[in-house]
């Protein structure tokens, strides 16, 4: 059963920062990692702090994300410490940090404390830019003005799992009214709201009802982008429809949270190909596009990390052609979770399917 | 028109399925020229792309031969295979490629006259389902 605390009664547009800002105060954490304006752009990107002179940059719920911050964590929680941190994230980036904790690349001890956000999508850059111009307050009208949320990513609009569940603390944004709301989801983040003798609080009854509205909605949302995309990609004829303009620059991969190899195959030699090898290719089919290996290099990803794949759409973002890298990255996705019966992010003791051998899948 | 004939590669491990190939060889038993044998030392080494490319780059059937369960010289590399290979049959599967186009069985070193019955049937299977979606196609 999820409890929850208030921080501040009143109307307040960052109460969630001026949580932060007392955490560090206070010493209950030595660093945190969250999203923040710079002097030069008002565009919020991770940060690590370790005081918060001016809660105002603070932006934990900025509907925007120019990267995955999992990635970004991840690098300030590469090895076990001592310090204590809190770390200001996404459902979809909690997920993916998880998934690189189990893959060895970061540790989530005692000393992290995970804080998430009841996310109701991301917008691009361009028009998060565009907007936040007109309205200053975007952070908080967004959460209320479904209007607003029209056009969030594809990604975002079929996502079900915005409820940051795997969190320690989350911030509450549906069904809340204003006030600093935190959910508490573990015994590590009961801890930390304690310390802050946060007082408990009831949210209003109509809450779940709108966390369910809007899970269901998302749900047929997300049926109906499977089930087109599946029919695109159901030949790699129609593939080619998809990724032909593809330029293998591999921002995709390198936007991807959960895809970590240091080095990666496609960037060795093995995909150097001589000109020799080249004329042979072309020959086999009267001619070849250049540059070669898109298809390769998109469904050997598939095969790689599509069951780790948290569906944050990144890549899609990432992509300058405009390529949906995240559409058919979902349905392939999808189609291999149901298949190892695994969701990523979700658990962190639960095992990486390709890692666990003789599972109770193993026939 | 020219009669079709399957590009088949099979990729098969050096302790038993190689050394099946190789019994088959010395009993004087011999399996379809359309296949292609690469021997690896493990099938647990076949990374899934190798299966893409083989199939991108115009095969008609990917044929895999490990050792038995539980008789791998590397003690599990067949079932980190096993793992692997439903993987990439599912994914393949939803790019429109017919599922019986990659197999994945198990053949003992010993089994050289199933190593040829695997090989006819494989071809078989192959043959009846034509040439594969990307055969002509300018992809890879």
């Amino acid at each position: 059963m999820t409890e929850f605390a208030v921080y501040d009664h009143k109307p307040s547009e960052n109460g969630a920062a001026k949580f932060f800002q007392m955490l560090l105060d206070e010493h209950i954490i030595d660093g945190l990692v969250c999203p923040a304006v710079t002097a030069w752009s008002p565009l919020p990107m991770p940060h690590l702090f370790t005081s918060v002179d001016n809660p105002e940059l603070l932006m934990p719920l900025a509907p925007v994300a120019p990267l995955s911050a999992a990635t970004q964590a991840a690098r300030v929680l590469r090895s076990a410490s001592e310090r204590k941190i809190a770390v200001v994230l996404k459902p979809c980036e909690i997920r993916a940090l998880i998934e690189l904790a189990k893959l060895n690349q970061c540790v989530i001890d005692d000393n992290v404390l995970i804080i998430g956000i009841e996310c109701l999508g991301r917008l691009d850059n361009q028009t998060y830019l565009d907007r936040v111009k007109e309205n200053e307050a975007l952070s908080v009208s967004f959460y209320k003005n479904e209007k607003l949320r029209d056009d969030i990513e594809a990604a975002c609009r079929g996502c079900t799992d915005f409820l940051p569940e795997q969190a320690d603390v989350s911030i509450v944004t549906i069904g809340n009214d204003d006030a600093t709301l935190f959910a508490i989801h573990s015994e590590k983040g009961k801890k930390a709201i304690n310390k802050s003798r946060l007082e408990a609080f009831e949210p209003a009854a109509e809450r779940k009802k709108q966390v369910d509205g809007i899970k269901e909605r998302r749900e047929n949302i997300k049926a109906g982008q499977l089930t087109s995309i599946n029919e695109t990609i159901g030949s790699i004829d129609g593939f080619q429809q998809i990724i032909a303009d593809c330029i293998n620059c591999r921002n995709c991969q390198t936007a991807c949270p959960v895809c970590y190899c240091r080095q990666c195959v496609f960037k060795t030699d093995v995909f150097d190909t001589s000109p020799n090898v080249l004329y042979k290719r072309a020959g086999k089919k009267s001619g070849i596009k250049l540059p070669q290996d898109t298809t390769m290099f998109h469904m050997t990803r598939m095969l790689h990390i599509a069951h780790a794949c948290v569906g944050c759409g990144q890549c899609t973002s990432a992509c300058p052609q405009g390529i949906p890298v995240a559409d058919f990255f979902r349905a392939a996705a999808d189609r291999m979770q149901r298949l190892y019966g695994y969701k990523p992010g979700n658990d962190s003791e639960e095992k990486i399917p390709m890692l666990s051998v003789g599972g109770p899948d193993a026939e | 028109m020219e009669e079709f004939r399957p590009k088949i590669v099979a990729m098969v491990c050096n302790w038993c399925t190689y050394t099946a190939a190789d019994l088959a060889g010395t009993s004087r038993l011999d399996y379809p020229a359309e296949i292609r044998l690469v021997r690896l030392m493990c099938t647990g080494m076949i990374d899934p792309k190798y299966i893409i490319k083989a199939f991108l780059d115009g095969a008609d059937g990917v044929f895999i031969g490990g050792c038995h369960p539980g008789d791998c010289h590397y003690i599990d590399g067949n079932i980190k295979a096993e793992k692997r290979v439903k993987a990439a049959a599912s994914l393949l599967e939803q790019f429109g490629f017919e599922p019986d186009r990659l197999q994945l069985t198990w053949i003992g070193a010993s089994e050289g006259p199933e190593f040829q019955e695997h090989m006819k049937h494989f071809t078989q299977t192959i043959n009846a389902l034509g040439p594969s979606q990307t055969r002509e196609l300018m992809v890879l």
